[in-house]
Parts: structure tokens; sequence; C-alpha cells
């Protein structure tokens, strides 16, 4: 069966190989872009099975990369992954299939993707 | 009612080809109606006689009359007692696409309700034409507490299959099926059908969670009538509220 493939769209370097190392352990493949815009930019060329997306960035904040991914891939699965637990007063963050906050502990967020790529935990 | 925090959305974007010619140049709420009057000054003036006085207007296809006509007949609010009348064409805010559908155009607009986070949502089409007290509806919503209560009212049977038809037990709705090919009827005269009429109140909660699963969908024409409405049944409270005829009765334009 071949890898189930993630985007992840992050734009502090350090946390982007970080994160991507850790998943590929797990056995998926990961691509990575910096920002919103080249979420889209990515989603638009290849097929992805589940983005991981930071809201803080640059360019195109998560939200609305969220909303525009949403409305060009709307079954998409998506796990916002912030720094942050306010974002989620904003409606749109709903769509996500997970809110997960950062922490140094990687775990839970690695038992979502898996929860979400092959229906199994841990 | 009281004091609670209503908003009111207006959906006026139809295209409304049953009504061609008249909608040649301009969309069916925008069409005349007696004179000096517009169709979507009725849900308006409804609304305005309801006492409620936040009320986004949201339009699609030519919209240049209908914009006129608002703006020069209906400047009547003052902004500043957080009274308006706001129109909210397409403006592609969060996907590249025009309205998909009367949820799409909801979903597209989440942003209002994020600033204004009222209570309740009425959901009105802006392409009727009837007289109808709106605290009634959301009177009768609170009191069910229900998530979601729509207004509803009896047509022949023959005429039912134009519409989103409704089976109810005690005010609940337990079926809804959109212009059914064999309509169910109304138990209590087998004569008729109960009819949906496009009108909604609605919990914020339900209706930001049903829209958003609506988004999400890929086979989805991401309507109220067609899509979430029926994905509601079974699982939300949703109530029936039989129209009350203020005037006359209620008139669907599009069948004139």
């Amino acid at each position: 069966m071949s890898k189930k493939r993630i985007l992840l769209v992050e734009d502090e370097e350090n946390e982007r190989l970080l994160y991507k190392e850790e998943l590929e352990k797990e056995g998926f493949e990961v691509a990575c872009c910096q920002n919103g815009n080249e979420a889209i930019e990515f989603i638009e060329k290849s097929i992805y099975d589940l983005v991981i997306l930071d809201i803080q960035m640059p360019h195109m904040d998560g939200i609305e990369t969220l909303g525009k991914l949403l409305t060009k891939k709307r079954n998409l699965p998506i796990i916002i992954y912030t720094a942050y637990p306010q974002y989620k007063d904003q409606f749109l963050t709903w769509a996500a299939d997970a809110y997960l906050i950062k922490s140094s502990d990687l775990t839970p967020l690695k038992d979502k993707v898996k929860t979400i790529l092959t229906g199994k935990n841990g | 009612m009281g004091n609670r925090n209503i908003t009111t959305f207006i959906l006026a974007g139809g295209k409304g080809e049953r009504l061609y010619p008249l909608t040649k140049d301009r969309t069916k709420p925008a069409v005349p109606f007696g004179g000096i009057y517009r169709i979507i000054d009725f849900p308006l003036s409804n609304a305005i006689n309801s006492g409620l006085r936040k009320i986004y207007i949201f339009t699609q296809y030519k919209s240049l009359s209908l914009h006129s006509h608002i703006r020069e007949g209906w400047n009547i609010f003052s902004r500043e007692l957080g009274e308006f009348i706001d129109l909210i064409p397409a403006q592609q805010r969060i996907g590249e696409e025009w309205y998909q559908g009367t949820a799409d155009s909801v979903f597209q607009n989440i942003n209002i309700l994020e600033d204004e986070k009222p209570e309740l949502i009425l959901i009105l089409s802006g392409d009727q034409v009837y007289k109808m007290d709106y605290r009634r509806i959301i009177n009768a919503h609170l009191e069910k507490k229900a998530d979601l209560t729509i207004s509803v009212f009896e047509v022949p049977l023959k005429e039912a299959h134009r519409f989103g038809v409704l089976r109810i037990e005690n005010d609940r709705v337990v079926e809804f099926k959109e212009k059914p090919s064999e309509p169910i009827t109304d138990p209590s005269n087998p004569e008729v059908a109960l009819i949906s009429m496009g009108i909604y109140v609605f919990n914020l909660d339900i209706l930001i969670k049903r829209v958003i699963e609506d988004a999400k969908r890929i086979d989805s024409s991401h309507d109220f009538g067609k899509d979430i409405i029926p994905s509601m049944i079974g699982r939300d409270n949703v109530y029936a509220f039989r129209f009350i005829d203020e005037n006359k009765k209620e008139t669907n334009t599009g069948a004139i």
C-alpha cells in the first residue's frame, strides 16, 4: 500500500523540520510549505490525504487558508496545529477535523494523524 | 421574544428563472410589484414590523436594480443605534466561486455571525409576497427550545411536488423531502400537504455546525431545502410553525 501523503503548512523552519521528521518516522510521506499561498498551489498540483495547518503565518493566515482549501477540496481532512487556543472562536476553525495546541510532546499530533489516516490510534 | 439578539438574513441571490422575462434585467426580489414596490419590500417590511432591525441582504445575480432600490427606498435606520439594512454582494471572501446555494451564501458570510454573535438567526427569502409577524415563529421556537423552526403552510396535494414537503408529529418535523414526486399528506387532511416556506429560525451554534458540515460535503448542492434541513431531521430539534395568515395567503412569486 502506498504511503499516505501529508501537507504540512508551517512558517517556522525548525518546527517544520521536526514535525516532518517525526511524521516520516511514523511511515507517512510529508510535503512542506511555508504559508497559505503555497499551500493552495500545492493542493492544486498534487493530491494529499491530510493537511496540518499552522494559523499565525505571513501572507495568508491559517484561517483564510482553511476556507480556501475547503472550497477547493471539500472533504480534505485538516488538522489545525497552533500555539494559540483563542482561534477556536473563529467559526471557520470548526471546519477542521481537529484543533490541537502545539506542545513539545508530539504524541497527540501523531495520534490524531493516525486516527484520521488509518482509523487507528497509537 | 423580548430583547433577544436576533440577526435577519434575507437571501436575494436567486436567478428567478420561472419569472422570466420579468427577471431578464433584474433579480427576482427586485421585480416591481404594485407600482412603486419591489418584491423584497414584503419580507423587509415584515421584518421591520416584527421589531427586527439588524438585516443583511445577500445578493448575487443582476443585483444593480435591487441595490439601488434598497439604498434609495430603505435608508431609514441609524447604525449608531445598532440598526441597519446591509447589502452583501457575493464577495468570494472564502472561496473563489459565487454562491453555490442558499447554505453556501451563509457559509461564505460566516464572518458576519462571528462579529454579531446573535442568539438566533431568522432566514428569509427575498422573493416571496406575504404578510407575517415573525415574532410568532420566534416565540414558538423559543418555547419549544428548538434548534430550527420552519414556517409551513398547507397546499393542495397536487401542487406540493414543487416545494419542500414535511411530515410532522406534534409540531416536530419527522420527515422532509424537497420537491418529492409523491408528496406526503398532512395526517389531519389527506387532501393537502404541508410545505416549507423557506423561512427558518436557527440557533447560532446549530446553524454554524450544519452549514460547515455541509460545506465539507462533495455530494451537496449547499442548499437549505435540499441538503441542510434533510440532514437535520432525526438528530436535531426541528419544529414546524404553521404560518399565520396576517393578511392573505402567501404566494411564491415563482409560480405566478
